[in-house]
């Protein structure tokens, strides 16, 4: 097991990102207007990497791994997929443990949170992202307005984005529920983490840990990249603290946000 | 103890009285769905009287079991469980706090929408055991059914899986969720009588509905095999929760044996 450590433990997180060489690559959906990042799981894993202090450059791409999943990370000229997995491999890589101050039954909170978020919760804002607020998807992109056109034709065709996207959500479940059914299932799943949170900094506690890349990764996007969104206004409107939340990961992990974003064209 | 019992004896529909739609029984337990197995388990929690009935027909949504209620058809257990909930003025989570009001349906979340999947596929997609658990008629009947299975059941659950991410995972990395999973679960649960407490809340027949159905029906599954080694307390909670709301289990089985049609329809119900 190596015990490399990619950074000393006073690397600032924003400087864990570089633009030069890294010895983790992580390929992911590229920059937005309002994000570093355009999709919540690469989020959580470059937040992750912060947390961690770990070094790492990021590729804005639009090529799938071997399971078609993205982001992915290439360390080391190996290819690990899976944001799940990807975290488990670093963990081992560079001897990390965000975890290590949890008991027992907190790593067990921590695990049914993050499958709450990424199995569940994923799927309402996975929904108002590529069906109903569809149309207003480039408007966030920094494309030129003929990539734009491109880009809607290609992603609302019949093997686009779009529709694959409304394929998965019938696979998982969730498809089958009506429009309001699917709004309330996720207000359910944002007031509970609203209520488990409470008073603490951290989900978890005092410490930031490893599920709140995850709580990050999709309430941050939502928050600060999908300001249109019926469950933006609803956080907004309902539950104060996992607004103060954001603001709160953002500034300690991403003091970098606004230079991260893309600039628009 | 024994009004738990008279819920299943009914034999007419009565006015008021709950039908529950399902896959009906096994040789080895009650129900083949978990989903089937949790709303059940919820019905006894509850005292709500009701009647099992096996089906084929899917509803609207697809999605079994389903509820007829006073000429009403509800789907999906937790929508079911909601409206119950508010027909009969239940409340299993009474007692809880909003924050664990919150954890309980983070585990919820974590056994439907994530264990389910690798449970099922350990159940459907790795061996033929799940054949051994359905009583037929006759050879033909179980040849037929294997064939259904490879041609219809096995593709559309791959095709579910892959559509909600799991099924992109080889084999190896599917059993290692369904590890993680069951640790958090038996991590959760510690020493605890029931999941939240001492007292039992709506999750427990979630928990109760997918661990208990592997490891009562599906006891030679690597995940039934990693419980019984790794998470002792796990097993005796699920023993607890059937002796509890199930001292019926064994009787209800389909007897071992059963191939008419016939009889097994009247098993049923």
């Amino acid at each position: 097991m190596s015990n490399e450590t990619a950074v000393s433990e006073q690397t600032s997180p924003s400087s864990c990102q570089t633009d030069g060489a890294a010895d983790v690559t992580v390929y992911g959906l590229g920059r937005s207007l309002v994000a570093p990042c355009f999709s919540p799981f690469t989020l959580k894993l470059q937040t992750y990497l912060r947390m961690a202090g770990i070094k790492y450059k990021f590729e804005g791409s639009l090529k799938m791994s071997s399971k078609g999943k993205i982001p992915y990370i290439i360390h080391k000229g190996k290819q690990v997929e899976d944001t799940s997995f990807i975290v488990e491999y670093l963990n081992k890589e560079y001897s990390v443990d965000l975890n290590a101050h949890l008991s027992l039954s907190e790593k067990g909170i921590s695990v049914a949170f993050q499958r709450l978020i990424e199995e569940n919760l994923n799927w309402p804002l996975t929904y108002e992202r590529w069906i109903l607020k569809y149309n207003n998807l480039v408007d966030i992109l920094p494309f030129t307005s003929f990539k734009k056109k491109m880009f809607k034709l290609a992603t609302s065709s019949p093997f686009g984005m779009k529709s694959k996207v409304q394929a998965n959500m019938h696979g998982h479940g969730i498809g089958r529920h009506s429009k309001e059914d699917i709004f309330k299932i996720a207000e359910k799943d944002l007031t509970s983490i609203s209520n488990f949170l409470g008073d603490k900094p951290f989900l978890m506690g005092s410490k930031p840990s490893q599920v709140d890349a995850s709580i990050f990764g999709h309430i941050g996007i939502l928050m600060f990249a999908a300001t249109d969104f019926r469950t933006h206004r609803f956080v907004k409107d309902n539950l104060p603290n996992l607004v103060t939340y954001c603001e709160r990961v953002r500034e300690r992990f991403w003091p970098d946000w606004n230079d991260r974003v893309a600039e628009n064209i | 103890m024994s009004s738990k019992m008279e819920a299943q004896s009914s034999g007419n529909v009565v006015q008021g009285e709950i039908t529950v739609f399902g896959f009906g029984k096994s040789f080895l337990g009650p129900c083949l769905s978990p989903f089937n197995l949790k709303l059940q388990t919820y019905l006894r929690m509850t005292d709500i009287k009701y009647k099992p009935w096996f089906t084929t027909k899917m509803p609207s949504k697809g999605k079994i079991p389903y509820i007829e209620h006073n000429g009403k058809i509800v789907e999906d257990s937790s929508f079911i469980i909601q409206h119950l909930n508010s027909e009969y003025k239940k409340d299993l989570n009474a007692h809880l706090t909003p924050a664990e009001k919150a954890i309980a349906l983070s585990f919820q979340r974590l056994v439907e929408d994530n264990l389910y999947w690798t449970l099922a596929y350990q159940r459907w997609l790795m061996d033929d055991s799940i054949l051994d658990l359905i009583p037929f008629p006759n050879r033909f009947a179980t040849k037929l059914f294997s064939w259904y299975t490879s041609l219809k059941l096995r593709p559309d659950l791959r095709k579910n899986m892959r559509g909600q991410g799991i099924g992109r995972h080889s084999e190896e990395e599917i059993l290692k969720i369904a590890k993680l999973d069951l640790g958090a679960i038996a991590d959760f649960l510690g020493e605890k009588e029931f999941f939240m407490g001492s007292q039992p809340s709506e999750v427990d027949a979630v928990i109760f509905g997918f661990v208990g159905l592997m490891t009562f029906t599906g006891s030679n599954s690597v995940s039934a095999k990693d419980v019984k080694e790794n998470h002792p307390n796990l097993v005796a909670y699920v023993e607890r929760m059937k002796q509890l709301y199930w001292p019926d289990w064994d009787k209800l089985c389909i007897p071992e044996g059963t191939t008419s049609w016939d009889e097994m329809q009247q098993q049923c119900g």
